[in-house]
């Protein structure tokens, strides 16, 4: 039997992603038994997490801010090797992780942040596509890769994309998507991120 | 055709099978049972090793033992000379397949490398019923022709509830959807596709063996009937078109979700029509037709689940069906409470016929 405390903690741990209570209990053993540090270090960058991790102002990828009343740059943003006429845009931060491990990205990134989809209440409205438009313009892009996923969802984004950038004139493609699968995620990363980028298309 | 065999199975924790171990015989397997014993969680189990979903579980974490977390069925199939071993874990939410413990390149093709079809009482449906369990029996099939089937389905399917969500919020005029429409009509004319091919085949061979089946004189029809236009930019314009009128029903009027394998004796609609006994050789010449198209597809004679069998049949009909699973050649399993009526014919032993009982979970020798 866990006391109150150890259960409070228990079942914080249980509420990340793919843990269970047996896996948060294991983690809770871990802490107690290794150096008091590891939790105390940990704590402390998670209590200050919100406040000194916020998304980049230009691209929303997550940056780190000194105070959190600062405006939130990253690193890929300050980077003066990009190639500045290049624009990625991707889904998630997660993509932004994904496509930088590949590798094989130039540019620079648009995170929208979530896909178009009226079954999860996000219509075209909820899109930040107005401050992509401003940023196309203001920057004088002239290559937008649409990297959203090669699902359904993913799929609509781009197209709607194209119906809002498609008229300013820049080259608009598309990462590869290889064959549709059937829907377990296990299966969900057919093709890898570099092949996605290589093989892109014409929107 | 070369026979394939699932050789032995070992279920933990599906259904009520906290633990079977079992050894089959490669022709006829009966399995007997009072009711509620688990005789049909055997055969599920077996169609979940060969495709890796159920043929009545909608959800696969339905198929976890009550209270447990991860259920798994693995089983040994020898096809022609090779054997190989397969596995399915289920969680609720998730399946997880091998072959030869190494992750297949998609689940659709874990799907097809067992062909298996099963003969369940609610499939009087398929002559019966309205257009669902015809159009899930021209998914089956379309699977074994075209592997990406299954993907272009879902994909459909969840286009479509977008578009009708839009509506839903937005009304006719909202901004998107073109976008969805535009999905719907890609994925929804690649899925009729497939079902068209799917559907030409299964009526071939469907009409030949009605003609085993039913009385002289008697002739089935069956012919894919398109819910949409079958050519994308036509299917778009009339999701356009009907906005309005989807909005108010709350579903698209057009759309495979509508196709059907309309089915016809002597120009005369079956359903309506047929009686109970032409009804079930119907559903007969269909199934029969299902196992002679995934078997061709595969060049193997696909393994036979035959659920409750002689219960409510009448003995016409059992007599063909017997005479079906004779000529058939390759593995069948049968459930049964009064094996006695199973007649499988001349018996030499084992290998033609293997008898197990199941009592609470439990299997043994018949
Ligand atoms: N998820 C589950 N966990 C544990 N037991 C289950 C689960 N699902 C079903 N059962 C049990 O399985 C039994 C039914 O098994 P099954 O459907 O195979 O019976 P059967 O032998 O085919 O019977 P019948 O002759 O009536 O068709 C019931 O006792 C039911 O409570
Ligand atoms: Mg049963
Ligand atoms: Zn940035």
């Amino acid at each position: 039997m866990l006391s109150p405390k150890l259960r409070r903690i228990t079942q914080l741990l249980a509420r990340l992603p793919g843990v269970g209570e047996k896996t948060a209990q294991r983690y809770l053993m871990f802490f107690l038994t290794a150096e008091p540090a590891l939790a105390k270090d940990l704590a402390a960058e998670l209590a200050e997490l919100h406040e000194r991790v916020r998304p980049c102002v230009r691209c929303g990828n997550l940056a780190d801010v000194e105070r959190p009343e600062q405006e939130a740059v990253c690193a890929i943003c300050l980077d003066g090797k990009r190639d500045p006429h290049i624009l990625c845009v991707v889904a998630r931060v997660h993509d932004v992780v994904a496509i930088e491990r590949a590798g094989s990205m130039r540019g620079r990134y648009f995170v929208l942040g979530r896909l178009l989809s009226p079954l999860e209440g996000v219509g075209p409205e909820e899109l930040p596509i107005p401050r992509l438009v401003r940023r196309i313009e203001a920057e004088g892009i002239t290559e937008v890769i649409v990297a959203t996923p090669p699902s359904v969802d993913g799929e609509a984004t781009a197209l709607l994309l194209k119906r809002e950038i498609g008229p300013l004139g820049v080259s608009l493609t598309r990462i590869a998507s290889g064959v549709p699968h059937g829907g377990d995620l296990e299966f969900a990363d057919a093709i890898t991120m570099g092949r996605a980028l290589a093989g892109r298309q014409k929107l | 055709m070369r026979p394939l065999v699932i050789e032995h199975v070992s279920v933990r924790q599906l259904r009520n099978l906290a633990a079977v171990d079992l050894d089959f015989g490669p022709r006829f397997n009966v399995v007997s049972g009072d009711n509620g014993q688990g005789k049909t969680n055997l055969l599920e189990a077996l169609y979940v090793l060969a495709t890796s979903k159920s043929f009545r579980a909608s959800r696969p974490g339905e198929l976890v033992v009550h209270g447990g977390e991860l259920g798994s069925v693995r089983g040994r199939v020898r096809e022609g000379d090779l054997s190989r071993e397969q596995s399915v874990g289920v969680r609720p939410g998730a399946r997880l397949v091998r072959i030869d413990g190494k992750r297949p390149p998609s689940l659709a093709a874990y799907a097809v490398a067992t062909p298996i079809v099963v003969f369940h009482p609610g499939e009087i449906a398929l002559s019966m019923g309205g257009g669902s369990e015809r159009r899930r029996l021209l998914d089956r099939v379309a699977l074994y022709l075209e592997p990406s089937s299954m993907g272009e389905l879902e994909s459909f399917a969840r286009a479509l509830r977008e578009r009708q969500k839009a509506l839903e919020v937005r009304g006719v005029a909202a901004s998107d959807l073109d976008q969805w429409e535009e999905l719907v009509a890609r994925h929804g004319v690649r899925v009729m596709a497939t079902r068209r091919r799917a559907a030409t085949e299964l009526a071939r061979e469907a009409e030949r063996a009605f003609e085993r089946i039913a009385a002289e004189g008697l002739v089935l029809r069956a012919t894919y009937a398109p819910g949409a236009p079958e050519d994308e930019s036509r299917f778009r314009d009339e999701l356009a078109s009907q906005r309005a009128r989807d909005m108010r029903r709350g579903g698209a009027g057009a759309g495979p979700h509508r196709d059907d394998l309309s089915l016809t004796i002597g120009d005369h609609p079956v359903r309506g029509v047929a009686s109970q006994g032409q009804h079930r050789a119907v559903v007969l010449a269909l199934k029969a037709a299902e196992v002679e198209v995934v078997g061709a597809a595969r060049d193997v004679r696909p393994v036979l689940l035959l659920d409750d069998v002689s219960s409510e049949l009448d003995r016409g009909r059992t007599a063909a069906l017997f005479a079906f699973l004779r000529a058939h050649e390759g593995q069948v399993f049968l459930t049964t409470t009064r094996p006695e009526l199973i007649d499988t014919g001349p018996t030499a032993g084992p290998a033609d016929r293997a008898d197990f009982r199941v009592v609470s979970g439990v299997i043994g020798p018949g």
